[in-house]
């Protein structure tokens, strides 16, 4: 904002000779913006806009990539920016005029403000309007991001409730969900009856998460009538300071802080959090359930569903954690089992460890067999200084151990053993457990690999 | 006073003027190439999973033995710390003398969503911490973590405190319920155990919305605005798409890990009440007890400075030492600032504890 003292004092800028100027200038710009209406009218759309818009298509999709992606978003700011200014022309343009008549500019830029609100909550398409929503797209992202949620919930493509979105269907929204309630509740009869009732489930379900989304655009709609109220305070309060705005950009920049602590208030309200989980649930109701209903489908074809994929995953991720506690049990520092260091002396390094282990693994399972011939559990009590449990799980070799089976590790054998005869056994160890264990598919010890 | 003295062809001029730049800026756009992203060279010494343990390769003297490993957060990448030439945290803290290893976490897929948290504190970063261990022959070595990193930092060095010589957090939550903390007011009354087993992995489209939505007029509006204005310097035009790119490269994120997350940070706010569980272990801060240095952000739209802030009441050590940077959660990393700032208040932080 810049200061203008001297203007402020003795050489008001909205003198006679000033507003003539002003109004030629501006009759200049409706000139070259033809579309420009009175607030609230329907007009073409700016001739700028349409130019960028039209040149962008005339480039065919000559960019790729993130590029084109950042080059569009650019592109609906510019044209953004070009509605702001062709609105300010109007906006300048009627406060000018009404000045000159001996109005105050305060009330002729609220009233202005005001024919802007009504025309934006009466859903009306005015070029302030389209210019708003235009600069707000982004109010428009959530609800994107729900369609394609939905899609991905259904064979439906996009949000299939979408048209009941509209205002049109605002006024018996009560009402349709009351009595598709009701229908929906009818009790499932006959061979076919959970089918029906899995497809009834999936219907209210639906019906739940529209009903939540509806209430979730009624607490943004005021959003861009806020909007405006903040932004009319603001420029009273640039005044109040002294300052003016001298250019499109400045009055741009107090727009966007205008929108920004509007929607920042709403978002920290208890309404907002309200609304937005109950929607974001609602949706996650609706997609649970179909994927039960297409788990169902693909259970009778024999194929695998999500749920024992899940059952294997979880399975697959508990037995690595087990195998990382049983191997840092240890204590020994070495290398965790499904890790890759680079390097050939880390490799080298490792295979010597591996060996070590190996060699620990023979005497300990040796020991233990000899224990179990003598048939008395009590041989095989543990000891304080005995291994793990781990250490009776006959490993498989790795293909690196294979190559080098030959060469009796002793020293890294020797190493070993003594490191092994600190590790400290789970506080639930017993004879049971180790017989069940050395019964079952001998764990794979050797290095996974990376899934990568 | 009138409120505006916008001169009608000043205006005029202004909106051609962003036509004119937008018509320049297509060729600047078009010619920019790859968005190339991570400047420094670094080699991966260890891989588990999906995760990788890069050393940054040293282009000056390491003055400190002690090597430092920077924790990122599972949200975004980490080249964001390593973004370009001119703005690097990591170059900064090489510049300084450290020797510096950094935990890409990778883009988690299907396979692994059921990975917690416990996996990742006490399954990978412990992997890595001993790997660097043994590498340099110390019992303890130096960590920074970076925003969630921070918060993982934090548990890591609860739980293992013998392995930790000294902890820089930087962005890093730890009150979750601060009076501005917005995510945290978002996900309050969300059923997390119904989305993640609904969804299995939270999508990183999803993370990225949520993150624009923070503050979408100036993110999703404005900033592009002043991009057109820079769109005939083709190096700023590169600058501005490497952040762009950062910005919506969202891996995917685990679902368990998340659940954890959201439930026992965000909505239980765990951390701060020594509530949170890994595996069978007790996080508590109070276990912290090796020098920490605390670094956030004035302007943190993300994570509120009072976030941060609390730690020092948490915390047991006697050692901390908090700084404030006057910036943002991503500034405090790539403006130039922060170039001259960060790196070498870290670097005399660690010197002075080695």
């Amino acid at each position: 904002m810049s200061e203008n003292p001297s203007q402020a004092s003795s050489s008001p800028p909205w003198n006679e000779q000033w507003l003539q100027a002003q109004r030629a200038y501006w009759d200049a710009w409706r000139a070259v913006m033809p579309g420009a209406g009175g607030a609230g009218a329907t007009t073409a759309a700016n001739p700028w806009a349409q130019a960028l818009e039209n040149w962008w298509k005339s480039l065919g999709g000559g960019m790729k990539g993130d590029s084109a992606e950042v080059f569009a978003r650019m592109m609906e700011q510019g044209k953004a920016f070009f509605d702001l200014g062709q609105q300010m022309n109007e906006l300048l343009r009627a406060v000018t005029d009404s000045t000159a008549a001996g109005a105050q500019w305060q009330e002729v830029l609220k009233q202005r403000f005001d024919a802007m609100k009504a025309s934006m909550s009466m859903h009306q398409s005015s070029e302030w309007a389209e210019s708003v929503q235009r600069m707000g797209a982004f109010f428009e992202l959530p609800l994107d991001m729900w369609r394609r949620m939905c899609s991905g919930a259904s064979m439906l493509p996009g949000d299939c409730l979408e048209a009941f979105h509209s205002q049109v269907i605002e006024g018996i929204h009560e009402k349709f969900h009351g009595d598709m309630d009701r229908f929906l509740s009818v009790p499932g009869v006959g061979y076919t009856r959970e089918s029906q009732e899995q497809v009834q489930q999936f219907a209210k379900l639906t019906l739940d998460y529209q009903k939540a989304m509806q209430e979730y655009l009624n607490a943004h709609a005021k959003l861009g009538a806020d909007a405006l109220d903040r932004l009319y305070r603001k420029i009273i309060a640039v005044t109040e300071k002294g300052e003016q705005i001298t250019s499109l950009r400045q009055l741009y920049d107090l727009w966007v802080d205008a929108s920004e602590e509007v929607y920042g208030s709403f978002a920290m309200s208890p309404s907002f959090q309200e609304v937005y989980a109950k929607m974001v649930n609602a949706l996650m109701r609706v997609k649970m359930h179909a994927r039960s209903m297409v788990d169902e489908v693909l259970g009778a074809f024999n194929m695998p569903t999500r749920r024992e994929m899940n059952t294997i995953l979880k399975r697959q991720q508990e037995l690595r954690r087990e195998l990382r506690a049983l191997h840092k049990g240890r204590g020994d520092g070495t290398p965790p089992p499904r890790g890759r260091r680079n390097g050939s002396d880390t490799d080298a390094e490792e295979i010597n460890i591996l060996r070590g282990e190996l060699a620990a693994l023979r005497e300990q399972v040796g020991a233990l067999q000899t224990a179990l011939a003598k048939g008395g559990a009590a041989a095989a009590e543990p000891a304080g200084n005995t291994a793990p449990v781990v250490a009776i799980r006959k490993p498989r070799r790795s293909p690196a151990l294979r190559a080098v089976k030959t060469e009796a590790p002793k020293k890294a054998a020797r190493a070993q053993r003594a490191k092994s005869a600190v590790a400290k056994p789970p506080s639930s160890w017993d004879i049971g457990s180790i017989v069940k264990d050395a019964t079952v598919t001998p764990i794979d010890s050797t290095r996974s690999g990376n899934k990568r | 006073m009138m409120p505006f003295q916008i001169k009608p062809d000043e205006a005029l001029k202004e909106v051609q003027q962003v036509g004119e730049k937008l018509a320049k800026g297509f060729k600047t756009l078009s010619e920019l190439g790859d968005i190339e992203v991570g400047c420094t060279p670094k080699e991966a010494i260890y891989h588990e999973d999906k995760a990788t343990l890069y050393h940054f390769m040293p282009f000056a003297e390491i003055k400190n033995r002690t090597p430092l490993l920077v924790i990122y957060a599972l949200v975004n990448r980490p080249y964001m710390a390593d973004l370009q030439m001119d703005r690097s945290m990591i170059r900064g803290l090489m510049q300084g003398g450290e020797d510096v290893y950094l935990i890409d976490w990778g883009y988690p897929d299907g396979g692994d969503r059921f990975l917690t948290l416990d996996d990742y504190i006490n399954g990978y970063i412990d992997n890595c911490v001993d790997v660097l261990r043994k590498r340099h022959g110390v019992d303890a070595i130096n960590i920074l973590g970076i925003c969630q990193g921070g918060a993982f930092s934090l548990c890591y060095a609860s739980l293992h405190p013998e392995k930790v010589k000294n902890l820089v957090t930087t962005v890093t939550p730890v009150d979750f319920h601060t009076e501005k903390d917005m995510l945290s007011h978002w996900v309050r009354n969300v059923d997390i155990d119904l989305v993640i087993d609904t969804m299995g992995n939270v999508p990183g489209e999803m993370l990225n919305f949520t993150f624009l939505s923070l503050m979408p007029f100036r993110l999703s509006g404005q900033k592009y605005l002043d991009m057109i204005n820079t769109l005939d310097d083709p190096t700023a035009a590169k600058n501005f798409m490497r952040m762009e790119k950062w910005i919506f490269d969202s891996p995917d994120q685990a679902g368990e890990a998340y659940r954890q997350f959201i439930k026992d940070f965000y909505q239980g706010n765990k951390l701060i009440k020594g509530e949170v569980m890994l595996g069978e272990k007790q996080v508590k801060l109070s276990n912290v007890t090796m020098p920490v240095l605390n670094i956030f952000a004035s302007a943190d739209h993300l994570v509120p400075p009072a976030s941060s802030r609390a730690l020092e009441r948490f915390v047991g050590t006697k050692d901390y030492t908090a700084l404030e940077f006057p910036g943002g959660h991503i500034g405090i990393y790539v403006s130039g600032k922060a170039q001259k700032m960060i790196p070498p208040a870290v670097c005399e932080w660690l010197g002075k504890r080695s």
